[in-house]
């Protein structure tokens, strides 16, 4: 227990001054998002997650590729930087959403959110503001990838993606999605490490299901034992059961659809992500207000 | 479609599940590994039941499978003719294979009456059984098949015996001649051995020719119902000459439809002709490193969920498209006749190619290696022989970073939808600004953290 005293008003979520309309709240969650910015793009560890990344995808998918094709003499590839783009999106998203999954978590656990709830803040306001940071650092860190793939396209000429623009916009709500997903874990837990635990192992599951099931899927007919054929029914029933829940299935869709020319299933993964990030910022929202300010 | 045809799946996929499951544990506990295979081939047991014999169209051929008793949903692509029939044959598993069988050859019997197909309770077709026959152009291994039916199946294979008889009549004739040319040629070889004087070749009778067989081959009609649907979800059954249900031929249909299509190519690498690489989406692009020397083979592609393709052609083996209802594969179908290639350099044309036949010499010796050749039937070194293959042969000189592109056009010079390919020359070296991009992020972080540092003690001071 704090040995200050709290003010009752400071006991429960909202109990303080409401934001004084519309304008005030906006200025309220660029306020909390700018400072959270301002740290985050002064701070080195953004720049250093973006320079691993893209070195590991230089090293371990560029090179490789490249290699194949100097292997083999002659090589058939779908666009072979598309999927480490999409990869570095992902890893970025992850990132970001570790971020936020932290901050709430962190803050409450130093006592400073506490704090910030005698002002004209309220959870709605606050949890916008959280949200809203990540996605702008999103567009610096787009930037940066933008620059590299389309460098190593040009410079390898393995060629970049058409449709570039909607990439980017699906991985705009990609990261939305997982920065909610972060938001809500955070919201829920007590402990920083509660909510970094969480969040990984829930990422984790995501992205190891989505790689069992495409190693699975390349395995040829004929080498398919029954133990494989179990686990990659199993594994393809789970990837339907988590369609809706894993950030990276509504990726998924949407790229697939933007592959094959379907407008209409491309529109309907950006706006399911939309509706799925609505939803998530509003269980943070009332998870919050549920747990409160305090330690 | 698709979500009915996961719905429908959802069902079996329980029963799979625990039978996989069986089947698996049985693996890992040793079970599967320990029985020998004259114990693992011991005689099945046999079940009468009333099956649908299903031909489908692969897109290449006509395959074979079977729907036994237990599976409740047959599978077929829209937009083709395919072939069923109900027929009642003693079914049994087979653990080898791990597919179920029938005993086509110890009992069949063909359950008459007609099939009927409905959607949403409505009868949409009622089909007759009608004669069929397979139709090879070019042989059995020729690589074409056509599906005759009806008065056409019947006459189609009469033409077929007719070739044959004449074939057997040129033959006999053939022999005949040949017998009157030998007897001819040994009367004046003893003639001019008697005499000492050489005959006059221009007197000489010309051998006979031998007759060629046909190449066209024509199956034996048989009957059954031939069925071509739009996609959608029916019912099917057969009715009696009643009009009442024959008991267990009730089935569901999915009648699935190719998500795209356009043209597929099977390209040769000169270098690895025995392991051609098939490209059918075209998104794809080929990628080369220095001078490439590759054969095209074009064909129509189209793209299907793999669970339903795999259902459709492997029907009788239960794990047939297990765990794949959401990946989806491009099938290579029949070759594309008629049509050029052309190579882009630029959005400009450097090159037409037209389909050459091409023969693979194997090196003389014990050394392995071989070269592709063009199939010249005049030369003496081909006689008797058939060429190796038939392709658009594509030589390009490359410099990295080169961009061409492939792509079919028709006797009018009109580029095929889904014909377009990329063929990029890549640049392997050198690598290192592969390893110095991803350091500007951090470079733009140094910077950007030591301007905020230079600035906060100014901002102090004006404080």
């Amino acid at each position: 227990m704090s040995s200050t005293p709290v003010p009752a008003a400071a006991s429960t979520v909202d109990a303080s001054p409401a934001p004084a309309g519309k304008l005030s709240r906006a200025r309220i969650v660029w306020s909390i998002a700018g400072r959270d910015l301002r740290s985050h793009l002064f701070g080195l560890s953004l720049y250093v997650v973006v320079a691993l990344v893209l070195l590991g995808i230089s090293h371990f998918a560029v090179r490789n590729a490249l290699w194949q094709v100097d292997q083999n003499g002659l090589m058939v590839l779908g666009n072979p930087i598309n999927y480490p783009f999409f990869l570095a999106l992902w890893l970025s998203a992850v990132y970001l959403g570790l971020m936020a999954a932290v901050a709430i978590a962190r803050e409450r656990d130093n006592g400073t959110l506490e704090v910030l709830f005698y002002g004209p803040v309220d959870s709605l306001s606050y949890l916008l503001g959280k949200f809203v940071q990540p996605m702008i650092s999103f567009v610096v860190v787009a930037a940066f990838y933008l620059a590299y793939f389309a460098a190593s396209a040009w410079y390898t000429n393995l060629g970049f993606t058409g449709g570039i623009v909607q990439l980017l916009v699906l991985a705009l709500v990609l990261t939305g999605c997982v920065v909610a997903f972060g938001l809500a874990i955070s919201a829920m837990s007590r402990r920083v490490f509660l909510a970094v635990i969480g969040f990984l192992g829930l990422m984790l599951l995501f992205t190891l299901f989505s790689v069992a099931q495409a190693v699975l899927l390349a395995i040829p007919a004929e080498r398919l034992t029954d133990v494989l054929a179990l686990a990659r029914t199993l594994v393809d029933s789970v990837q339907r059961g988590l369609q809706w829940l894993s950030p990276l299935a509504y990726f998924s869709r949407g790229s697939a659809a933007l592959l094959i020319g379907e407008w209409q299933d491309y529109l309907i993964a950006v706006g399911s992500s939309l509706v799925y990030t609505a939803v998530l910022v509003a269980l943070a929202v009332f998870a919050f207000q549920r747990k409160g300010v305090r330690r | 479609m698709m979500r009915a045809v996961r719905r429908d799946k959802d069902k079996a996929l329980v029963a799979r599940g625990l039978a996989l499951a069986l089947a698996g544990l049985a693996v890992l506990s040793g079970i599967g590994a320990v029985g020998t295979p004259a114990a693992r081939a011991a005689e099945p047991v046999k079940e009468r039941q009333v099956v649908y014999g299903i031909t489908p169209w692969t897109g290449k051929e006509y395959g074979g499978t079977f729907a036994p008793k237990m599976v409740d949903t047959l599978f077929l692509s829209a937009g083709d003719r395919h072939i069923l029939d109900v027929l009642e044959t003693d079914v049994y598993y087979w653990p080898i294979t791990q597919e179920f069988m029938a005993d086509w050859m110890g009992y069949r019997k063909e359950i008459p009456g007609k099939l009927e197909v409905r959607q949403d309770g409505r009868v949409v077709a009622t089909l007759a059984k009608q004669p069929y026959t397979f139709v090879y152009p070019e042989g059995y291994f020729g690589g074409q098949v056509q599906l005759a039916t009806g008065e056409e199946a019947k006459k189609a294979f009469a033409g077929y015996q007719k070739a044959i008889d004449d074939y057997y009549k040129a033959a006999d004739e053939y022999r005949k001649a040949e017998e009157a040319w030998r007897a001819e040629m040994s009367r004046i070889l003893d003639q001019v051995q008697k005499t000492g004087k050489p005959a006059d070749p221009a007197k000489l009778p010309k051998a006979p020719e031998a007759p060629q067989p046909p190449k066209l081959l024509v199956m034996q009609p048989s009957e059954g119902y031939v069925i071509d649907l739009p996609a959608g979800r029916y019912e099917l059954r057969v009715l009696d000459d009643k009009g009442q249900e024959v008991a267990g031929t009730r089935k569901r249909l999915e009648v699935f439809a190719a998500r795209r299509s356009g043209v597929g190519y099977q390209i040769i690498p000169e270098s690895k002709w025995t392991v051609p690489v098939e490209a059918g989406d075209p998104t794809q692009a080929l990628y080369v490193s220095t001078e490439a020397t590759f054969y095209l083979k074009a064909f129509d592609a189209r793209e299907f969920n793999r669970y339903a393709y795999s259902r459709m052609t492997e029907l009788s083996k239960p794990l047939a498209g297990s765990g794949q209802q959401s990946a989806w594969q491009w099938v290579l179908g029949e070759e594309r006749q008629g049509v050029k290639l052309e190579v882009l350099q630029d959005g400009r044309v450097v090159q037409t190619v037209e389909p050459k036949p091409y023969y693979v010499q194997q090196s003389p010796g014990y050394a392995l290696g071989y070269k592709i050749v063009d199939f010249d039937p005049s030369k003496p070194e081909f006689e008797g022989r058939q060429p190796s293959f038939v392709a658009y042969k594509v030589h390009l000189k490359l410099e990295p970073g080169a961009h061409f592109a492939l792509r079919l056009v028709d006797k009018d010079g009109r580029p095929l939808p889904g014909s377009g390919r990329e063929v990029r020359a890549v640049r392997a070296d050198p690598l290192w600004p592969l390893y110095a991009w991803p350091a500007l992020p951090l470079v733009a972080g140094l910077g950007i953290a030591t301007w905020r540092r230079r600035l906060k003690p100014r901002q102090i001071l004006e404080g």
